[in-house]
C-alpha cells in the first residue's frame, strides 16, 4: 500500500466510452510521481479523480490510508496548482495566497507570518501587494505553488503546470518545483506530456496510454528498457523492425536479416537513431549489419539525422556534426545488439 | 448536490415569472367572457376576430409596419457606413464620436419624444409621419451601430486589402468584399431595429395625432377603457409573428445572435 | 486618405442626429434656464420647492432602486445557473429570457393588468382558496409599477450577468474549493466579486430603464401614482404646460447622466483590477 492508492478506478463521462477502467496506480511517501502521455490519455482525469472533481463508478482512492474516494473536494486538503495557474484576479498576490488559511480561519499574525515566509521562499515577497494581471507567467506560477503549499496540504497536484512558459522558463521551475518537493517531503503527483520535463525530476513515471498505465518505473529504467511499442516511441525511440524468432533461438527479419538478441515474446524490435553506427560501405556483412543510401538530411542543431533507405525499411540515424553525409552516400549501418531493444507491440 | 436542487428550483421559478404572463395572456384570448378572465370560461375566437375586424387596428398595424420598414431601411443606410467607419479607422476623437452616435440610448425615449414634439411638429409643423419617421430612425440608429459594429469587430480588414491589390476601389471593394461577409450582422441589425421601432411606445405617444396612430399607441388607448379580450388576442397574434421572426433569424445566423 | 472617408461616412448620420435630435433638444432644454428673459435656475429652484414635485421624484427614485435590487437578486443567481450549464441550454435559457424584451411594453403591462386586477389571478386564486374575502387592491399602487417594471428589465439583468459569468475562469472556483471553500463560499469570494462588472451594467440598464420607461407606470399605476415619466405626459398633452415639461424632462436627463457616470466610474475602477 503506498501513501497514495488508487484501487480499480472507473471513470466513464457517458455510459459507454470508458476514460479510466479497472485503473490501479500506488505512489509512495514523499515521492515526485509523474503521469507521462498524449493527451486524452487519461492523466488529467486520473489527477482530477485524486482531487476530488470527478467522482469514480467504482474503485477505491485511499491517501495515508484513509478512504477519500466520496470525500468532498473543500474536505480534502490537497494542494492544487493549475495549468492556468488559476490566481484569483481580484484578489493582490498576498490576499491569494491567504485565501486558504483565512478559510481554516487563522489569526491575522499567523496568517502574515505564513504567507511572508512562503512568499520569500518562492522569491515573491516585493510583490506582495501587486494583481496577478501585472505579473509575469513565472511569477503566477510561484504564486500558485505557493498559494498550494502554504496551507501545508497533504499531497500535492500539479496539472500540467509548465505548459504555458517558455523554454527556459520550464528548465529553471522544474527544477524550482523538485527542490520545494524535496524540501518539504511532500507527496506529489505531477501530469505532463513531456518527456524530457518529467524526466527530469521524477522519482517515478507511470506511461498512460489510452486509459491504462503502459510502464510504471524510474526514469532510467523507462530510458533504457521501455517495456512497450507506445513508451519506446515516447521516450525517442524511431526505427521499428518487425522480427520473428527463427529456429536457432535468433531473432530475424523478413529478409533474413538476423539479429542476435534475447528476448522471448511477441514483440518488435527497436534502436535509437543515435545509437546506431554509421560505417563506410561494405559489402561483406556480418550480424546486425545493414547497407542503405541517404534519402534525406535534416540539421537539429546537436547532430545531423539521416533518413536511409535500406532493405528493411527507412532508418532514421543520429551523425555527428563533424562527419556529413550528402544525399545518395552509400553506407553501411551496424546495429549493436545491446542497444536494441524488444517491445511488446 | 443540495444547493444545485435549490438553484434549479429557484432558476424554474424566474422563467415561470418570466413567462406566466404572456402565457395567460395568450390563453385568455380565446375565453368567452366579456372580461379578461383567467382561466377563461368557454371558448370563442371572436376576440380575434375583433382584431381584424377593428378598423383602428388594422390601420394602425399598418402604419406601424410602414414607419417600422422605412425608418429601419434609413437607419441601415445611414448607420451601416457609420458602424464601418468607427469600427476602421483610426483617428482622433474616434471614442467621442461613438458615444456621439450611441447617445440616443442615453436619452429618455419620453424626452426624445417630448423634444420632436415640440420642435418638429408643433414648430416646423412637420406632417405626423415624417415626425415619427425621423423619431423612430433616431432611436433605433444605435441599435443598428452596436449590432453591426460588433460583427466588424471580429473582421479581418485583410481581405480588403487582398481586393485592393487585385484591382478593387475602395468603394467597389465595401460592396464586394465587407457586405457579403457581415450580411448575417445586418440582418440580425435589422431585425433588432424593426422590432424596436414597432413596438416604440415613448417617442410615438407624443408623435401620433388624432387618426393617425401606431398599433401599441391604439392599443393603450383601447386597454385603458376596454376590459375584453381583444387585446389579449392581438398580443397573441403579436406573439406569434415574434417567434415566427426569431426562429428566422435564428435559421440563418445561430442561436447566439439573439442575445445580443 | 483614409481619414477623410472615415469622416465623410459619418457625416450623414452627424447630420441627421444634429439637425433632428440636439438641436431640438436644446432647442427645449435652454429655455428651461431663464426666468423672465435672464438666464436662472428659477424654474427648477421653483420646481425642488414644489412638494408635490418631489414626492412624484422620489417616488420614481424609489421604483427605480426597488426594481433594480429586485433584479439583482433574481438576476445573479439565475445567470450563475445558466453560466454553468452546458453550451447547448445556456443558448436555448438565454433565448427564452430575450423573448420577453422582443414582446411589445404594451402586452406586457396588459398581462399584469389581467393578474394583478381585482378579477385577475392573483386575486381569484387568493379568494378561492380563502386566504381573503375581498379583492386586494394590487392593480394601480406602486406595488404594481415595481412588478411590471422588474418584469421588464430582469431579462436585460440576466443578460448582462451571464455575458461577464461565462468569462469566469471554471478552474478559479476549483481552486477555491480546493483550498477549503464549499461550493456557497466559493461563489460569494470568487464568482461575485469577478461578476461586479457584469451587475454594475445590468444595474445601470435596469436602473435608467425604470427611471424613464412610459408604457408600464401609466397602464399599471393609473393617475394616482404618478412618476416622472407620466407627468412630463401630464404636462405637455394635457395640461399644456410646456415648459414645465421641458424642466422636468432636463431633469430626468441630468439623473440618468449622473447614475451612469458615477455608476460607470466605479466599473471602471473595478475593472482595473479583473480584467
Amino acid at each position: 500500500m503506498g501513501f497514495i492508492d488508487l484501487n480499480n478506478i472507473s471513470v466513464s463521462y457517458d455510459k459507454k466510452i470508458n476514460v479510466l477502467e479497472n485503473f490501479n496506480l500506488s505512489i509512495e511517501e514523499g515521492k515526485l510521481v509523474s503521469l507521462l502521455g498524449p493527451s486524452g490519455c487519461g492523466k488529467t482525469t486520473t489527477l482530477r479523480v485524486i482531487a476530488g472533481f470527478i467522482e469514480p463508478n467504482s474503485g477505491k482512492l485511499t491517501v495515508g490510508e484513509k478512504d477519500f474516494t466520496k470525500t468532498k473536494v473543500h474536505k480534502r486538503n490537497f494542494g492544487l496548482v493549475f495549468q492556468s495557474y488559476a490566481l484569483f484576479p481580484h484578489l493582490t498576490v498576498f490576499e491569494n495566497v491567504a485565501f486558504g488559511l483565512k478559510l481554516k480561519k487563522c489569526s491575522k499574525d499567523e496568517i502574515k507570518k505564513k504567507v511572508d515566509e512562503v512568499l520569500e521562499v518562492m522569491d515573491m515577497i516585493s510583490f506582495s501587494k501587486r494583481y496577478p494581471q501585472d505579473l509575469s507567467g513565472g511569477q503566477r506560477q510561484r504564486v500558485a505553488i505557493a498559494r498550494a503549499i502554504v496551507v501545508e496540504p497533504k499531497i500535492l497536484l500539479l496539472d500540467e503546470p509548465l505548459s504555458n512558459l517558455d523554454a527556459k522558463l520550464r528548465l529553471k521551475m522544474r527544477v524550482e518545483i523538485r527542490k520545494i518537493q524535496q524540501r518539504l517531503g511532500i507527496t506529489t503527483v505531477f501530469v505532463t506530456h513531456d518527456q524530457e520535463e518529467c524526466f527530469s525530476i521524477s522519482d517515478k513515471v507511470a506511461v498512460m496510454n489510452k486509459g491504462v498505465v503502459e510502464q510504471y518505473d524510474t526514469p532510467e529504467k523507462i530510458y533504457a528498457n521501455p517495456a512497450t511499442e507506445f513508451v519506446a516511441r515516447f521516450v525517442g525511440f524511431e526505427n521499428f523492425i518487425d522480427v520473428n524468432k527463427n529456429i536457432n533461438g535468433e531473432y530475424e527479419t523478413e529478409n533474413k536479416l538476423t539479429f542476435k538478441i534475447d528476448g522471448n515474446s511477441d514483440i518488435i524490435a527497436t534502436i535509437r537513431p543515435e545509437d546506431i553506427e554509421i560505417q563506410k560501405k561494405s559489402n561483406t556483412l556480418t550480424e546486425n549489419m545493414v547497407n542503405g543510401k541517404v534519402e534525406v538530411r535534416t540539421f537539429l542543431g546537436k547532430s545531423y539525422q539521416y533518413s536511409v533507405k535500406t532493405d528493411i525499411g527507412i532508418i532514421i540515424v543520429s551523425g555527428a556534426n563533424e562527419n556529413i553525409y550528402e544525399k545518395g552516400t552509400e553506407m553501411t549501418l551496424y546495429f549493436p545488439a545491446n542497444k536494441i531493444v524488444l517491445v511488446k507491440k | 448536490m443540495k444547493k444545485n436542487k435549490f438553484l434549479t428550483g429557484f432558476v424554474i421559478l424566474v422563467y415561470f415569472f418570466l413567462f406566466a404572463p404572456l402565457v395567460i395572456i395568450a390563453v385568455t384570448s380565446f375565453g368567452d367572457s366579456e372580461v379578461v378572465a383567467f382561466p377563461p370560461s368557454g371558448f370563442s375566437l371572436r376576440w380575434f376576430a375583433n382584431v381584424f375586424n377593428s378598423e383602428t387596428f388594422m390601420r394602425t398595424l399598418v402604419f406601424s409596419l410602414e414607419i417600422a420598414i422605412i425608418a429601419t431601411l434609413i437607419a441601415l443606410i445611414i448607420g451601416i457606413p457609420a458602424a464601418y467607419a468607427l469600427s476602421r479607422g483610426n483617428y482622433k476623437g474616434k471614442a467621442i464620436i461613438k458615444s456621439f452616435f450611441l447617445s440616443p440610448l442615453i436619452i429618455p425615449g419620453v424626452v426624445v419624444g417630448f423634444a420632436l414634439f415640440r420642435y418638429l411638429t408643433v414648430k416646423l409643423e412637420f406632417s405626423i409621419f415624417a415626425s415619427l419617421l425621423i423619431g423612430h430612425t433616431i432611436v433605433i440608429i444605435p441599435y443598428i451601430i452596436r449590432v453591426v459594429g460588433s460583427s466588424l469587430e471580429g473582421f479581418d480588414y485583410a481581405i480588403e486589402e487582398a481586393a485592393m491589390s487585385l484591382g478593387c476601389t475602395k468603394l467597389k471593394t465595401f460592396f464586394k468584399v465587407v457586405l457579403p461577409n457581415i450580411t448575417s450582422g445586418v440582418i440580425a441589425a435589422f431585425m433588432l431595429a424593426f422590432i424596436n421601432s414597432f413596438n416604440n411606445v415613448p417617442v410615438s405617444i407624443f408623435l401620433t395625432g388624432p387618426g393617425v396612430s401606431t398599433l401599441p399607441i391604439s392599443m393603450m388607448s383601447y386597454v385603458e377603457y376596454n376590459y375584453d379580450p381583444t387585446v389579449s388576442a392581438l398580443s397573441l397574434i403579436l406573439m406569434v409573428l415574434t417567434i415566427l421572426i426569431m426562429f428566422i433569424v435564428e435559421k440563418t445566423l445561430g442561436i447566439n445572435n439573439m442575445s445580443k | 486618405m483614409k481619414k477623410n472617408w472615415a469622416y465623410i461616412l459619418l457625416v450623414p448620420g452627424a447630420v441627421l442626429l444634429i439637425t433632428f435630435l440636439f438641436i431640438p433638444l436644446l432647442s427645449v432644454i435652454l429655455p428651461t434656464f431663464t426666468k423672465n428673459g435672464s438666464i436662472s435656475f428659477g424654474q427648477y429652484i421653483d420646481y425642488f420647492r414644489d412638494d408635490y414635485f418631489i414626492k412624484i421624484l422620489i417616488r420614481t427614485l424609489r421604483v427605480s432602486i426597488i426594481a433594480s435590487l429586485i433584479c439583482m437578486i433574481l438576476g445573479v443567481p439565475t445567470a450563475y445557473f445558466i453560466s454553468r450549464v452546458s453550451k447547448k441550454t445556456r443558448g436555448l435559457l438565454m433565448v427564452l429570457a430575450t423573448f420577453p424584451t422582443l414582446t411589445n411594453a404594451v402586452v406586457r403591462a396588459f398581462a399584469w393588468m389581467s393578474i394583478l386586477g381585482k378579477n385577475g389571478v392573483i386575486n381569484k386564486a387568493l379568494i378561492y382558496f380563502g386566504f381573503i374575502k375581498e379583492p386586494l387592491e394590487i392593480l394601480y399602487t406602486e406595488q404594481a409599477i415595481i412588478i411590471g417594471t422588474v418584469y421588464l428589465f430582469l431579462p436585460m439583468m440576466i443578460i448582462s450577468l451571464v455575458g461577464v459569468m461565462e468569462n469566469i475562469n471554471p478552474e478559479l472556483v476549483q481552486a477555491a474549493e480546493s483550498l477549503g471553500a464549499n461550493k456557497i463560499k466559493a461563489f460569494f469570494k470568487v464568482v461575485f466579486p469577478l461578476s461586479l462588472p457584469g451587475l454594475i451594467v445590468g444595474t445601470v440598464l435596469v436602473f435608467t430603464g425604470a427611471l424613464t420607461a412610459y408604457t408600464t407606470p401609466q397602464l399599471l399605476g393609473g393617475n394616482k401614482n404618478t412618476v416622472l415619466v407620466t407627468l412630463i405626459y401630464q404636462k405637455t398633452m394635457t395640461l399644456g404646460d410646456w415648459s414645465g415639461a421641458a424642466v422636468v424632462a432636463t431633469i430626468m436627463i441630468f439623473i440618468t447622466l449622473i447614475v451612469m457616470k458615477s455608476i460607470n466610474s466605479l466599473a471602471a475602477r473595478l475593472d482595473r483590477r479583473v480584467s
